[in-house]
């Protein structure tokens, strides 16, 4: 760890009043130095819901609080009115609140100072529509929401621009005393192992709920019980105002918008230690419960994470919970016999700045020094000039500026100042949260030891509805850009950014919340192969021999009169197509039905069939495998000769609809494909472009600037550190986009450039700007951009034109490879005569002894019946919607049939994201038997004329074993020969 | 507008932006992920300057493709709303956006005389210059005898109803203007069954051009209006029955997510040939005997046909007729999207969509094409010179 100089006083603890107190000394002209154990606002300051507090909510039971509130409220509204949302708040009170409270309240906040203006509930259900209509009274206070991350970053520029010292990553080991008084602290570094020395007159500790820590270390006792306070984020902003309930204060009171959320919480539960903020579902549960009074659709909107932080509160006297006061304390140490230390603890977010300066008056009596406090005064940053304004509304959506020069603050120029450079960083690198490459550059380069969660806060990337599942790998790509000397891999980078995430997630695994899990799963464990295990060993040069698929030669079949179906398929995935298709081809007259286009367009385009089977690589011959697996998983069922039946059937007809399929040779083990993060993924059948590595190979790696989802640096870094490429280089070369295509409307993806590419104009300036690489390998690597229609064609033609091997990396959605192959069947099915409805929802079955007699589908009041012989059901699971899944309730969709699942909710995921064996959830489904046919657990069929296939069946994880298309063909073929 | 329409169940994975036509035709556009209910995220919060949304064709293959139900094109038709709110409506756009009550104030003028007034090349210079593209193709009006034909039957023509019940036809106003026979043929067909069937003259536009102009405002007057109508029908034991599958998709499912600050009165709305289909389905109707039209029928599924969630009643019922080969081309989107593709700038975009389609109906080697939206049925007419005709118009003629 490097020499740090001297310093007058030393802070401990980066959150809201530890970087206010920074600043405020150094404001004064004092030499300062901050040290946080983690990144700044680690701890509480955000984990709160981010309420600037009028002082209403503490007026009965803390009047000097509360009036302290609404004084710092609006001091914070002047000088910081970039973090600051000025929202207004309601007090609301519900129809079952104690009316007695209310006429203690309005006359207390009155007393306080507080404006508490009564409004009819009537215009209030006019400005806040979701509101219940249960409401006895509502007032209208000043409350506002506040931006605890940007305040205390914010704060943090402004302080270090006053000549404190900010050290994140830092902790304090120990406390040097001499003579009863303070000289110095012994900090370390995270990583650096070796401790270092820093001298001072003065140290504060602003830790929060590890006051009591950090006291220990000067051998003395600070009365702080951590306190934690369960928050429930909000994917939409349903309320525009601060919602507080009108009683004495309780659990599940507050609501607060929040930019493009809403925050909801808070409990209070005593715990023993302040890191200790774990959140159970069955507390989550219950908060929804008392939310529901105000918002009775509450449980509709979807949460995106629970997450609970620790408040300090100060109890010398040991008493918890909301009994403790919420008022801060300044405990000058030097009454218990050591001079030069105070902690500031207790209190809240909204005088943070107060508990700074009455801290920062007394370190400066103690140090002789007279300058008066400015903090009140003088605002955190500058707003930005009109010319720069006007610089960055030639770049960017006034929208999107807005938002990265609020969070920005003083360094918003350095972000425009990127985009100048290089326009296409304009795009969206986190689009849930408005984030461009931009923005997020300007924050990466302003350390090099900033992990994705660091830049997470100073920018909201990573923290919209996708919780990260778009913007984790294009982060993971331009940090690798930023910092391409950085050591860390690729592969660990986004891992321990996803497993940030899902710590806000499992507890909340139901409905909208898992299928964005399970959506996850797909990008980061399927198409990515992220966590799973990589091959021991590949085939030499010479070996992993792939052969065509030979086109079958079925002849076209006209679609034949409606009436007297045989099949009813519901579901056109990749099941359901392959049972419409075998079903048709034994001369059966089909329909296929379908609710949305599935995923099958952003799939990999493959078709994997086993990968991995306890947590070991399949290498060799995956059908060889089967005999590995549990007798309930669907291949165990179907079997292995009849799944390699249905590969070689689906194989035919996707090759005779245009798209040539290659499996590998007999003898010869899966295909491991390169994925977008460098990573391999074993697939069994492999569509154009996608060909095996082998030993031998070393390549370029192309990519093209302003692509999204593909980095040329990231895939080239994390192939180069593979242990079966040791020795080879992977170099990264970039070309630029298609001229037209270049800083558009719309950011760019793989699928644009393909789509250009199927023209003979894209072809030609694909294999010039390839050319013009000059890349000395015989291989190429490249994102998926050979084409949708043509791509067999283009790989043909430019692999001849420019004698080199192309090999497509997997890419995440919107991928091509998987339109590409929705594409030829969707030509296979209109071959086969199949007549295939879109957009038409099954919501419910007409069942008479255990036969199903028809599908209902209900649209406007209108309803329509669809019959047939049979039915194949291939809805999908959770994320099809195949599968319903509220706590407490889980069932198939169409035949409400039990799905049995694990009782506690607790015990559906596993404690890691990746965690190398099945989650729970992910193996739920539909019990059924050999025929495919749901039954009871006791074997009893529950509907004789009902198969079912693809992942609405149970006891498998496509996610962890690579083997969703596999399981969808073997199962839907199945499916389609007992019909 | 109200916030009860969320955008909680986008996961983002983009599948809408994949089958999205424009967004394959154009780089300008967005795409529907992120003018919908990503950008929602933002309105909700305040900020909704973003003028991508201009370019969705309201064409609804976002909703349909979606795997999570997320109305997708909804949302982009309330942005545009308040996008527009408190912006100038440009000429092109009121003509278009009243394009309704224009035809009802030119309802006793001669057709001759409007369509030289409307096609001559020195108008189509004129509503080049104000954004109507010259090269787009324009619907004609049909003869005055047809169009006033069409509106003979605004009340009960018998005191009692027929012997089936009665039927209330909603014919919209592509119908109403330009092909009135549609309405005619279906009248005809309905009455052949036992139908006693009535064209309001109560109903007003459905408001879907209004609102694609951004015209919210106006739109949601007429949406008032229809539904009070529809309303008071309903009650009366009267069936609704459109021609129209936009405006059927409008009055019959979409009016509740648009206007939900009005009373939320739900009254379905049947499209026409999936009305037929259903009597057909239930043996009430029986078309056995109708005469072979022996030709190699090529038939498209309109979009907001297929937004309507019961499949291709239309398709279906053409097959059941003796000797006619139905082709489901199933190659997309017309390209012209109500009037989408007849703006300058646009017409570019149309027409590249509608070439798939266009192609995929010529290689069909059929002599007649066959859809439900009058929309479609000119722009398929103007891409491939080929006749377009109603599949009721079909089984009209050939019972």
């Amino acid at each position: 760890m490097q020499k740090l100089n001297d310093v007058s006083v030393v802070v401990v603890g980066g959150g809201a009043t530890g970087v206010g107190l920074a600043r405020d000394i150094a404001m004064r002209g004092v030499s300062c130095l901050l040290v946080e154990q983690g990144d700044l606002c680690a701890g509480a300051t955000s984990r709160f819901h981010g309420l600037l507090h009028s002082g209403a909510r503490y007026a009965v039971g803390d009047p000097e609080a509360a009036s302290e509130c609404a004084r710092e409220n609006a001091i914070l509204r002047r000088i910081a009115p970039e973090c600051v949302e000025q929202t207004e708040g309601f007090f609301v009170g519900h129809a079952e609140d104690d009316p007695a409270w209310e006429a203690k309240w309005a006359p207390a906040c009155a007393r306080c100072g507080i404006p508490a203006v009564p409004v009819e509930p009537r215009e209030a259900l006019g400005l806040e529509p979701e509101l219940t209509a249960d409401v006895r009274a509502v007032y209208r206070v000043p409350d506002s929401a506040v931006d605890g991350f940007r305040m205390v970053l914010h704060n943090a520029v402004s302080a270090e621009r006053y000549g404190a010292r900010i050290l994140t990553y830092t902790r304090l080991t120990g406390i040097e005393t001499r003579g009863g008084r303070v000289v110095g602290v012994w900090l370390e570094r995270r990583g650096a192992g070796e401790k270092c020395f820093v001298a001072c007159e003065y140290l504060v500790s602003a830790a929060g709920a590890w006051a009591g820590e950090t006291a220990r270390l000067a051998g003395l006792e600070v009365g702080v019980s951590p306190d934690r306070g369960l928050l429930l984020a909000f994917n939409h902003r349903f309320t525009e105002r601060v919602i507080n309930r009108l009683r004495k204060p309780a659990d599940g009171d507050i609501f607060v918008p929040h930019g493009t959320v809403v925050i909801y919480g808070t409990t209070s539960v005593p715990v023993r230690h302040p890191g200790d903020t774990g959140v159970e579902t069955e507390e989550v549960l219950r908060l929804l419960s008392d939310g529901e009074k105000l918002f009775p659709r509450l449980r509709d909107y979807r949460m995106l994470r629970a997450f609970a932080g620790t408040r300090p509160l100060y109890a010398p006297d040991s008493s918890t919970g909301r009994s403790a006061t919420r008022n801060f304390v300044i405990v000058d140490h030097e009454k218990e016999g050591l001079s030069g230390m105070a902690t500031v603890t207790g209190g809240k977010f909204t005088s943070f700045r107060l508990m700074a300066e009455k801290t920062a008056d007394l370190v400066c009596a103690r140090l002789g020094v007279h300058a008066p406090c400015r903090t009140a005064e003088e605002r955190l940053t500058e707003a930005p000039s009109e010319q720069l304004i006007e610089r960055a509304r030639n770049i960017f959506p006034a929208d999107g500026m807005r938002l990265a020069a609020e969070r920005q603050g003083g360094d918003f120029e350095r972000t425009v100042a990127i985009a100048e450079q290089a326009r296409w960083k304009k795009s969206l690198l986190c689009e849930c949260e408005f984030v461009t490459y931009a923005e997020f550059e300007a924050v990466a380069s302003q350390s090099p030891e900033f992990s994705l969660g660091d830049i997470r806060r100073r920018t909201r990337m990573g923290m919209g509805t996708c919780q990260g599942n778009f913007c984790a790998l294009r982060a993971g790509a331009a940090l690798a850009e930023i910092n391409p000397a950085s050591a860390s891999s690729p592969r660990k980078t986004l891992e321990e950014f996803l497993e940030e995430r899902w710590r806000g997630i499992r507890p909340l695994l139901w409905g909208r919340q898992l299928r964005e899990v399970e959506l996850e799963r797909g990008i980061y464990a399927a198409l990515m192969n992220l966590e799973g295990p990589q091959p021991t060993s590949l085939p030499a040069r010479g070996q992993g021999r792939i052969r065509s698929i030979p086109a079958a030669k079925t002849r076209d079949n006209p679609q034949r009169p409606a009436g007297d179906d045989d099949v009813i398929v519901v579901g056109a995935g990749l099941a359901g197509i392959t049972a419409a298709l075998r079903a048709a081809h034994r001369g059966r007259k089909v329909v296929l039905l379908s609710a949305g286009a599935g995923v099958l367009s952003i799939s990999s385009g493959s078709i994997d069939v086993l990968g991995v089977v306890n947590n070991a690589p399949i290498c060799g011959d995956p059908f060889a495998s089967f005999d590995d697996l549990a007798p309930e998983h669907p291949y165990s069922l179907v079997g292995a000769a009849v799944a390699a039946d249905a590969v070689d059937f689906i194989a035919s007809r996707v090759s005779e609809a245009g798209l040539p399929l290659h499996v590998p040779e007999k003898g010869e083990g899966n295909i491991w494909l390169p994925t977008a993060v460098g990573t391999l993924k074993p697939v069994f059948a492999v569509g154009p472009g996608m060909s095996p590595l082998t030993a031998a190979s070393s390549a370029a790696v192309a990519g093209i600037r302003g692509l999204k989802d593909f980095s040329a640096v990231l895939a080239a870094k994390g192939l180069s550190e593979h242990p079966l490429f040791a020795g080879k280089t992977f170099s990264p070369l970039n070309f630029d986009a298609p001229r037209h295509l270049r800083a558009t409307g719309r950011d760019l993806t793989s699928l644009d450039i393909s789509r250009f590419v199927d023209t003979p104009a894209g072809t030609d300036w694909l294999r010039k700007e390839l050319a013009s690489l000059k890349a000395a390998s015989d291989t190429i690597l490249l994102p998926a951009v050979l084409g949708v229609d043509t791509a067999a064609h283009v790989q043909r033609t430019l692999e001849e034109k420019l004698d080199v091997s192309l090999v497509e990396c997997v890419c995440p959605p919107p991928a091509v490879s998987g339109l590409r192959m929705q594409k030829a069947l969707f030509r296979a099915l209109r071959k086969a005569g199949v007549r295939v409805f879109d957009n038409v929802a099954a919501q419910e079955a007409i069942v008479e002894n255990r036969d199903c007699r028809g599908l209902v589908v209900r649209q406007g009041g209108i309803k329509r019946i669809f019959t047939a012989k049979s039915y194949v059901i291939a809805t999908g699971g959770v994320y099809g919607k195949g599968i319903s899944s509220q706590p407490g309730s889980i069932f198939e969709r169409i035949f409400h049939l039990p799905v049995a699942a694990p009782a506690r909710l607790a015990d559906w995921a596993n404690e890691r994201f990746f965690s190398h064996k099945p989650h729970a959830f992910a193996t739920l489904g539909v019990r059924v038997n050999k025929e495919l046919q749901a039954v009871a657990e006791d074997g009893t069929v529950a509907l004789s004329n009902v198969h079912f296939a693809g992942s609405i069946l149970r006891g498998y994880d496509f996610a962890t074993e690579k083997s969703g298309s596999g399981v969808a063909v073997a199962t839907g073929y199945a499916a389609g020969d007992r019909v | 507008m109200s916030r009860r329409f969320n955008p909680d169940e986008c996961t983002a994975c983009a599948v809408c932006t994949v089958h999205c036509p424009v967004a394959a035709a154009t780089p300008c556009f967005r795409g529907p992920k992120m003018t919908g209910p990503a950008f929602e995220r933002l309105r909700l919060f305040g900020l909704h300057d973003d003028d991508s949304v201009e370019y969705c064709s309201n064409c609804k293959n976002c909703d349909i493709s979606c795997p999570s139900g997320v109305p997708v094109s909804t949302f982009n038709m309330l942005a545009r709303a308040a996008y527009s709110r408190d912006k100038k409506i440009p000429p092109r756009d009121l003509l278009i956006g009243f394009s309704g009550d224009i035809g009802k104030l030119v309802r006793h003028i001669p057709a001759f005389l409007l369509n030289f007034g409307m096609k001559n090349p020195l108008t189509r210079l004129l509503l080049d210059i104000i954004g109507l593209d010259k090269r787009a193709p324009l619907p004609a009006f049909a003869p005055l005898n047809q169009r006033q034909a069409l509106f003979r039957n605004t009340k009960h023509i018998s005191g009692d109803k027929g012997r089936r019940g009665a039927v209330a036809l909603f014919p919209g106003c592509f119908v109403s203007y330009y092909e009135p026979g549609v309405g005619l043929d279906i009248i005809s067909l309905l009455e052949k069954v036992g139908y006693e069937v009535i064209v309001p003259g109560d109903f007003v536009c459905c408001g879907l051009p209004l609102l694609c102009a951004g015209l919210y405002d106006a739109a949601r007057e007429r949406a008032e209006k229809n539904r009070r109508t529809a309303l008071g029908l309903h009650e009366q034991g009267m069936t609704i029955v459109s021609p129209c599958p936009s405006c059927a998709l409008m009055v019959g499912q979409e009016y509740e997510a648009l206007f939900p600050e009005d009373a939320p009165v739900s009254v379905p709305v049947h499209e026409a040939a999936s009305f037929v289909y259903s009597l057909v389905e239930e043996g009430v109707f029986d078309i056995a005997g109708a005469r072979p039209i022996a030709e190699r029928l090529a038939y498209h599924a309109p979009c907001h046909l297929r937004a309507l969630g019961m499949g291709r009643p239309g398709l279906e019922l053409l097959s059941r007729m003796p000797g006619v080969r139905v082709d489901d081309v199933n190659a997309g989107c017309c390209g012209l999207s109500g009037s989408y593709g007849m703006k300058k700038g646009k017409y570019e975009i149309g027409a590249q969509t509608g070439s798939g389609l266009f192609a995929a109906i010529r290689e069909s080697g059929a002599q007649l094409c066959v859809s439900e939206c009058g929309s479609c049925r000119t722009s398929i007419e103007h891409g491939t010179g080929l006749p377009v005709a109603h599949p009721l118009t079909l089984l009209a003629r050939a019972l």
